[in-house]
Protein backbone atom coordinates (compact mmCIF):
# COMPACT_ATOMS: atom_id res chain seq x y z
CA UNK A 1 0.00 0.00 0.00
CA UNK A 2 1.42 3.09 -1.17
CA UNK A 3 1.87 6.26 0.82
CA UNK A 4 -1.35 7.84 -1.02
CA UNK A 5 -3.54 4.81 -0.46
CA UNK A 6 -3.11 4.68 2.97
CA UNK A 7 -3.93 8.06 3.46
CA UNK A 8 -6.94 7.48 1.57
CA UNK A 9 -7.72 4.14 3.40
CA UNK A 10 -8.54 6.95 6.19
CA UNK A 11 -11.26 8.80 4.32
CA UNK A 12 -13.01 6.30 2.78
CA UNK A 13 -15.78 6.11 5.67
CA UNK A 14 -16.09 9.41 5.35
CA UNK A 15 -16.22 9.80 1.53
CA UNK A 16 -18.99 7.20 1.26
CA UNK A 17 -20.73 9.05 3.82
CA UNK A 18 -20.30 11.92 2.41
CA UNK A 19 -18.89 14.12 5.10
CA UNK A 20 -15.44 14.85 3.80
CA UNK A 21 -14.32 18.28 3.15
CA UNK A 22 -14.91 18.96 -0.55
CA UNK A 23 -10.79 18.99 -1.03
CA UNK A 24 -11.08 15.84 0.09
CA UNK A 25 -13.67 14.64 -1.49
CA UNK A 26 -11.31 15.54 -4.55
CA UNK A 27 -8.55 13.72 -3.56
CA UNK A 28 -10.40 10.51 -3.37
CA UNK A 29 -12.42 11.09 -6.53
CA UNK A 30 -8.91 11.48 -8.45
CA UNK A 31 -7.09 8.75 -6.43
CA UNK A 32 -9.78 5.86 -7.00
CA UNK A 33 -9.84 6.92 -11.07
CA UNK A 34 -6.31 5.79 -10.99
CA UNK A 35 -6.21 3.46 -7.96
CA UNK A 36 -8.23 -0.19 -8.31
CA UNK A 37 -7.42 -1.28 -4.93
CA UNK A 38 -8.53 2.00 -3.50
CA UNK A 39 -11.72 1.83 -5.98
CA UNK A 40 -12.34 -1.51 -4.86
CA UNK A 41 -12.26 -0.67 -0.97
CA UNK A 42 -14.64 2.21 -1.58
CA UNK A 43 -17.11 0.01 -3.46
CA UNK A 44 -16.93 -2.48 -0.60
CA UNK A 45 -17.57 -0.13 1.93
CA UNK A 46 -20.40 1.28 0.31
CA UNK A 47 -22.29 -2.08 0.06
CA UNK A 48 -21.28 -3.08 3.40
CA UNK A 49 -23.12 0.21 4.59
CA UNK A 50 -25.72 -0.61 2.81
CA UNK A 51 -26.10 -4.62 3.88
CA UNK A 52 -25.80 -3.21 7.84
CA UNK A 53 -28.42 -1.02 7.26
CA UNK A 54 -30.70 -3.85 6.53
CA UNK A 55 -29.08 -5.72 9.81
CA UNK A 56 -32.17 -3.88 11.82
CA UNK A 57 -34.44 -6.61 13.06
CA UNK A 58 -38.20 -6.61 14.66
CA UNK A 59 -38.54 -8.47 18.17
CA UNK A 60 -40.25 -11.69 17.72
CA UNK A 61 -43.23 -11.52 20.27
CA UNK A 62 -44.27 -8.11 22.50
CA UNK A 63 -41.80 -7.47 25.55
CA UNK A 64 -44.10 -5.65 27.79
CA UNK A 65 -46.07 -8.63 29.37
CA UNK A 66 -42.46 -10.18 30.48
CA UNK A 67 -41.43 -6.98 31.35
CA UNK A 68 -44.33 -5.90 33.59
CA UNK A 69 -44.21 -9.63 35.48
CA UNK A 70 -40.57 -8.76 35.91
CA UNK A 71 -41.05 -4.88 37.07
CA UNK A 72 -43.99 -7.03 39.37
CA UNK A 73 -41.84 -9.35 41.21
CA UNK A 74 -38.86 -6.95 42.01
CA UNK A 75 -41.95 -4.67 44.12
CA UNK A 76 -42.95 -7.44 45.43
CA UNK A 77 -39.70 -8.40 46.90
CA UNK A 78 -39.23 -5.12 47.30
CA UNK A 79 -42.83 -4.89 49.07
CA UNK A 80 -41.98 -7.54 51.31
CA UNK A 81 -39.04 -5.97 52.57
CA UNK A 82 -40.60 -3.01 53.61
CA UNK A 83 -44.27 -3.24 54.18
CA UNK A 84 -44.54 -0.55 56.52
CA UNK A 85 -45.78 2.28 54.82
CA UNK A 86 -43.89 1.78 51.39
CA UNK A 87 -40.48 1.88 53.02
CA UNK A 88 -37.60 0.70 50.57
CA UNK A 89 -33.64 0.36 50.63
CA UNK A 90 -32.20 1.06 54.14
CA UNK A 91 -35.44 2.41 55.68
CA UNK A 92 -37.05 -0.80 55.40
CA UNK A 93 -34.58 -2.36 57.34
CA UNK A 94 -33.88 0.47 59.64
CA UNK A 95 -37.20 1.90 60.85
CA UNK A 96 -38.67 -1.05 61.95
CA UNK A 97 -35.42 -2.27 63.51
CA UNK A 98 -36.03 1.53 65.58
CA UNK A 99 -39.49 0.62 65.97
CA UNK A 100 -38.55 -2.45 67.76
CA UNK A 101 -36.12 -0.45 69.92
CA UNK A 102 -38.20 1.90 70.51
CA UNK A 103 -40.75 -0.71 72.01
CA UNK A 104 -38.65 -2.17 74.09
CA UNK A 105 -37.62 0.75 75.78
CA UNK A 106 -41.50 1.32 76.42
CA UNK A 107 -41.74 -1.50 78.21
CA UNK A 108 -38.64 -2.92 79.91
CA UNK A 109 -37.36 1.11 81.31
CA UNK A 110 -38.42 1.97 84.13
CA UNK A 111 -37.21 5.91 85.36
CA UNK A 112 -36.32 6.13 89.06
CA UNK A 113 -39.00 7.76 90.91
CA UNK A 114 -37.14 10.08 92.12
CA UNK A 115 -37.03 11.89 88.23
CA UNK A 116 -41.04 11.32 88.07
CA UNK A 117 -42.53 14.33 88.85
CA UNK A 118 -45.33 14.09 92.21
CA UNK A 119 -48.83 15.48 92.41
CA UNK A 120 -48.18 16.64 95.76
CA UNK A 121 -47.33 13.21 97.77
CA UNK A 122 -48.87 10.97 95.62
CA UNK A 123 -46.23 9.13 93.19
CA UNK A 124 -47.19 9.23 89.81
CA UNK A 125 -49.45 6.51 88.07
CA UNK A 126 -47.70 3.86 85.85
CA UNK A 127 -50.14 5.39 83.00
CA UNK A 128 -48.10 8.61 83.60
CA UNK A 129 -44.77 7.13 83.93
CA UNK A 130 -44.88 5.39 80.95
CA UNK A 131 -46.00 8.43 79.27
CA UNK A 132 -42.88 10.11 81.01
CA UNK A 133 -40.68 7.53 80.68
CA UNK A 134 -41.29 7.34 76.36
CA UNK A 135 -39.74 10.18 74.84
CA UNK A 136 -38.58 8.17 72.20
CA UNK A 137 -41.93 6.59 71.65
CA UNK A 138 -43.31 9.98 70.96
CA UNK A 139 -40.71 11.37 68.89
CA UNK A 140 -41.70 8.52 66.80
CA UNK A 141 -44.59 8.53 66.45
CA UNK A 142 -44.63 11.93 66.01
CA UNK A 143 -42.02 10.80 62.88
CA UNK A 144 -44.54 7.80 62.36
CA UNK A 145 -47.72 10.88 62.12
CA UNK A 146 -45.61 13.69 59.82
CA UNK A 147 -44.29 10.65 57.43
CA UNK A 148 -47.56 9.20 56.92
CA UNK A 149 -48.86 13.25 56.28
CA UNK A 150 -45.88 13.53 54.01
CA UNK A 151 -46.86 10.35 52.22
CA UNK A 152 -50.63 11.08 51.46
CA UNK A 153 -50.09 14.53 50.54
CA UNK A 154 -47.38 13.28 47.95
CA UNK A 155 -49.78 10.90 46.72
CA UNK A 156 -52.91 12.84 46.09
CA UNK A 157 -50.89 15.45 44.28
CA UNK A 158 -49.33 12.95 42.46
CA UNK A 159 -52.37 11.77 41.39
CA UNK A 160 -53.32 15.32 40.43
CA UNK A 161 -50.60 15.63 37.93
CA UNK A 162 -51.30 12.05 36.46
CA UNK A 163 -54.81 13.24 35.78
CA UNK A 164 -54.07 16.48 34.66
CA UNK A 165 -51.31 14.80 32.02
CA UNK A 166 -53.76 11.96 30.88
CA UNK A 167 -56.36 14.96 30.29
CA UNK A 168 -53.69 16.38 28.48
CA UNK A 169 -53.09 13.45 26.11
CA UNK A 170 -56.47 12.64 25.67
CA UNK A 171 -56.98 16.56 24.08
CA UNK A 172 -53.95 16.17 22.06
CA UNK A 173 -54.79 12.81 20.88
CA UNK A 174 -58.62 14.19 20.18
CA UNK A 175 -56.62 16.97 18.32
CA UNK A 176 -55.15 14.86 15.80
CA UNK A 177 -56.77 14.34 12.40
CA UNK A 178 -56.83 10.96 11.70
CA UNK B 1 -50.70 7.47 22.13
CA UNK B 2 -47.95 7.46 19.39
CA UNK B 3 -47.79 11.54 19.13
CA UNK B 4 -47.13 11.24 23.10
CA UNK B 5 -43.60 12.63 24.06
CA UNK B 6 -41.27 10.09 25.70
CA UNK B 7 -40.74 13.30 28.35
CA UNK B 8 -44.78 13.11 29.38
CA UNK B 9 -44.72 9.73 29.38
CA UNK B 10 -42.07 9.24 32.09
CA UNK B 11 -42.86 12.07 33.99
CA UNK B 12 -46.69 9.65 33.54
CA UNK B 13 -44.83 6.70 34.97
CA UNK B 14 -42.62 8.80 37.55
CA UNK B 15 -45.99 9.62 39.03
CA UNK B 16 -46.85 6.32 39.66
CA UNK B 17 -48.63 4.87 36.28
CA UNK B 18 -46.36 2.19 35.81
CA UNK B 19 -48.62 1.04 32.66
CA UNK B 20 -47.40 4.79 30.85
CA UNK B 21 -43.99 2.65 30.85
CA UNK B 22 -45.61 -0.11 28.39
CA UNK B 23 -46.11 2.59 26.02
CA UNK B 24 -42.06 3.34 26.20
CA UNK B 25 -41.71 -0.35 25.45
CA UNK B 26 -43.91 -0.71 23.10
CA UNK B 27 -42.05 2.47 21.20
CA UNK B 28 -38.89 0.81 21.61
CA UNK B 29 -38.46 -2.45 21.81
CA UNK B 30 -37.68 -3.44 17.97
CA UNK B 31 -34.70 -1.03 18.16
CA UNK B 32 -33.09 -1.95 22.01
CA UNK B 33 -33.85 -6.15 20.22
CA UNK B 34 -31.89 -5.08 17.37
CA UNK B 35 -29.27 -3.35 18.99
CA UNK B 36 -28.75 -6.35 21.45
CA UNK B 37 -29.08 -9.00 19.00
CA UNK B 38 -25.51 -7.71 17.45
CA UNK B 39 -23.95 -9.22 21.27
CA UNK B 40 -25.37 -12.40 21.10
CA UNK B 41 -25.90 -15.88 19.53
CA UNK B 42 -29.55 -16.34 20.40
CA UNK B 43 -33.04 -14.83 19.77
CA UNK B 44 -33.72 -15.57 23.39
CA UNK B 45 -30.56 -14.22 24.77
CA UNK B 46 -31.61 -11.17 22.93
CA UNK B 47 -35.35 -11.28 23.80
CA UNK B 48 -34.27 -11.74 27.52
CA UNK B 49 -31.81 -8.66 27.54
CA UNK B 50 -34.14 -6.84 26.03
CA UNK B 51 -36.25 -7.10 28.53
CA UNK B 52 -33.73 -6.74 31.43
CA UNK B 53 -32.54 -3.71 29.93
CA UNK B 54 -36.38 -2.54 30.24
CA UNK B 55 -36.73 -3.31 33.60
CA UNK B 56 -33.11 -1.83 34.59
CA UNK B 57 -34.84 1.91 32.99
CA UNK B 58 -37.62 1.80 34.76
CA UNK B 59 -36.38 0.85 38.30
CA UNK B 60 -33.38 3.64 37.56
CA UNK B 61 -36.68 6.29 36.13
CA UNK B 62 -36.57 8.26 38.73
CA UNK B 63 -32.70 8.80 38.52
CA UNK B 64 -33.42 10.08 34.66
CA UNK B 65 -33.58 13.66 34.79
CA UNK B 66 -33.71 14.54 30.80
CA UNK B 67 -30.44 16.04 30.70
CA UNK B 68 -30.56 13.61 27.11
CA UNK B 69 -32.93 12.32 25.38
CA UNK B 70 -34.79 9.64 26.73
CA UNK B 71 -33.98 7.46 24.11
CA UNK B 72 -30.24 7.75 24.19
CA UNK B 73 -30.44 6.92 27.66
CA UNK B 74 -32.23 4.18 27.20
CA UNK B 75 -29.31 2.84 24.46
CA UNK B 76 -27.05 3.50 27.06
CA UNK B 77 -28.41 0.73 29.33
CA UNK B 78 -29.01 -2.09 26.30
CA UNK B 79 -25.16 -1.60 25.28
CA UNK B 80 -24.25 -1.64 28.93
CA UNK B 81 -26.60 -4.57 29.70
CA UNK B 82 -24.96 -6.68 26.51
CA UNK B 83 -21.56 -5.63 27.40
CA UNK B 84 -21.81 -7.17 30.97
CA UNK B 85 -23.42 -10.30 29.67
CA UNK B 86 -20.85 -10.46 27.19
CA UNK B 87 -18.17 -10.39 29.66
CA UNK B 88 -19.70 -12.91 32.10
CA UNK B 89 -18.86 -15.10 29.35
CA UNK B 90 -15.56 -16.38 29.29
CA UNK B 91 -13.36 -16.47 25.66
CA UNK B 92 -16.28 -14.32 24.14
CA UNK B 93 -14.35 -11.13 23.75
CA UNK B 94 -12.18 -10.31 21.23
CA UNK B 95 -10.16 -7.05 21.01
CA UNK B 96 -8.38 -7.32 17.68
CA UNK B 97 -9.27 -9.39 14.66
CA UNK B 98 -6.91 -11.99 12.68
CA UNK B 99 -6.87 -15.16 10.59
CA UNK B 100 -6.48 -17.67 13.31
CA UNK B 101 -9.10 -16.20 14.97
CA UNK B 102 -11.30 -15.75 12.17
CA UNK B 103 -11.06 -19.59 11.07
CA UNK B 104 -11.67 -20.91 14.89
CA UNK B 105 -14.63 -18.92 15.12
CA UNK B 106 -15.91 -20.91 12.07
CA UNK B 107 -16.46 -17.90 10.00
CA UNK B 108 -16.45 -19.73 6.05
CA UNK B 109 -14.54 -17.35 4.30
CA UNK B 110 -15.86 -15.51 1.13
CA UNK B 111 -13.88 -17.65 -1.37
CA UNK B 112 -15.50 -20.96 -0.56
CA UNK B 113 -18.86 -20.01 -0.69
CA UNK B 114 -19.17 -18.27 -3.75
CA UNK B 115 -20.00 -21.53 -6.07
CA UNK B 116 -23.29 -22.08 -3.70
CA UNK B 117 -25.82 -19.62 -5.47
CA UNK B 118 -28.52 -20.83 -3.74
CA UNK B 119 -26.85 -19.99 0.03
CA UNK B 120 -25.54 -16.21 -1.60
CA UNK B 121 -29.39 -15.41 -2.45
CA UNK B 122 -30.78 -16.18 0.82
CA UNK B 123 -30.49 -13.43 2.91
CA UNK B 124 -30.62 -14.57 6.11
CA UNK B 125 -28.03 -16.33 5.80
CA UNK B 126 -25.84 -12.97 4.15
CA UNK B 127 -27.06 -11.51 7.56
CA UNK B 128 -26.06 -14.56 9.38
CA UNK B 129 -22.37 -13.84 7.80
CA UNK B 130 -22.60 -10.55 9.02
CA UNK B 131 -23.58 -11.09 12.31
CA UNK B 132 -20.64 -13.70 12.48
CA UNK B 133 -17.98 -10.94 11.20
CA UNK B 134 -19.57 -7.98 13.73
CA UNK B 135 -19.39 -10.55 16.82
CA UNK B 136 -15.35 -11.10 15.60
CA UNK B 137 -14.48 -6.55 16.45
CA UNK B 138 -13.45 -5.21 19.54
CA UNK B 139 -16.60 -4.10 21.96
CA UNK B 140 -15.88 -0.43 21.36
CA UNK B 141 -15.92 -0.63 17.54
CA UNK B 142 -19.12 -3.23 17.36
CA UNK B 143 -20.46 -0.64 19.70
CA UNK B 144 -19.91 2.16 17.68
CA UNK B 145 -20.76 0.32 14.56
CA UNK B 146 -23.78 -0.67 15.36
CA UNK B 147 -25.64 2.21 17.45
CA UNK B 148 -24.09 4.19 13.94
CA UNK B 149 -24.80 1.95 10.71
CA UNK B 150 -27.56 -0.49 11.93
CA UNK B 151 -29.41 1.71 14.07
CA UNK B 152 -28.99 4.58 12.13
CA UNK B 153 -28.14 6.94 15.14
CA UNK B 154 -26.23 10.22 14.01
CA UNK B 155 -22.49 10.19 15.08
CA UNK B 156 -23.43 12.85 17.66
CA UNK B 157 -26.18 10.78 18.98
CA UNK B 158 -23.52 7.95 19.60
CA UNK B 159 -21.28 9.99 21.43
CA UNK B 160 -24.18 11.25 23.54
CA UNK B 161 -24.96 7.05 24.03
CA UNK B 162 -20.79 6.31 24.57
CA UNK B 163 -20.03 9.32 26.66
CA UNK B 164 -16.80 10.02 24.31
CA UNK B 165 -16.77 12.92 21.77
CA UNK B 166 -17.93 12.48 17.97
CA UNK B 167 -14.34 12.73 16.61
CA UNK B 168 -14.15 9.21 18.94
CA UNK B 169 -17.08 8.01 17.08
CA UNK B 170 -16.17 8.82 13.48
CA UNK B 171 -13.38 6.97 14.12
CA UNK B 172 -14.24 3.71 15.59
CA UNK B 173 -17.21 3.72 12.62
CA UNK B 174 -14.22 3.82 10.20
CA UNK B 175 -12.24 1.16 11.47
CA UNK B 176 -14.83 -1.29 12.29
CA UNK B 177 -15.77 -0.88 8.62
CA UNK B 178 -12.13 -1.24 7.72
CA UNK B 179 -12.00 -4.87 9.74
CA UNK B 180 -15.09 -5.63 8.60
CA UNK B 181 -14.46 -4.98 4.99
CA UNK B 182 -11.37 -6.82 5.62
CA UNK B 183 -13.20 -9.80 7.30
CA UNK B 184 -16.16 -10.16 4.41
CA UNK B 185 -13.71 -9.62 1.54
CA UNK B 186 -14.86 -10.41 -1.98
CA UNK B 187 -18.02 -11.55 -0.39
CA UNK B 188 -19.75 -7.96 -0.22
CA UNK B 189 -18.84 -8.08 -4.08
CA UNK B 190 -20.90 -11.06 -4.78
Amino acid sequence: MSRDCKRISELISDYVDGTVSPADERLVSEHIAACEDCKRAVARTRMLVSQLGGLKAEVPFDLWSGVSRRISEKQDQKSTRGRLLGLSGWKAVAIPLAAAAAAALIFTVRVPESTVPTQGNKPASPQQQVTQAAPVSSEYNAYLQAYSRFRASQSLSDRAAINAAARLQRQEQEAVPR
Amino acid sequence: MTGCSDEIIVELVKGGDADAFGLLVHKYQDRIYSTILNYVSSVEEATDLAQETFVKAYSALHRFHGSSAFYTWLYRIAVNTAIDHLRKRPGVRIDSLGDDRLKESGFEPAAGRSSDPLHALAVKEEQQVIRQAISLLSEKLRTALVLHDIQGLSQEEVAEILKCPVGTVKSRVSRARCELRNLLGDYLER
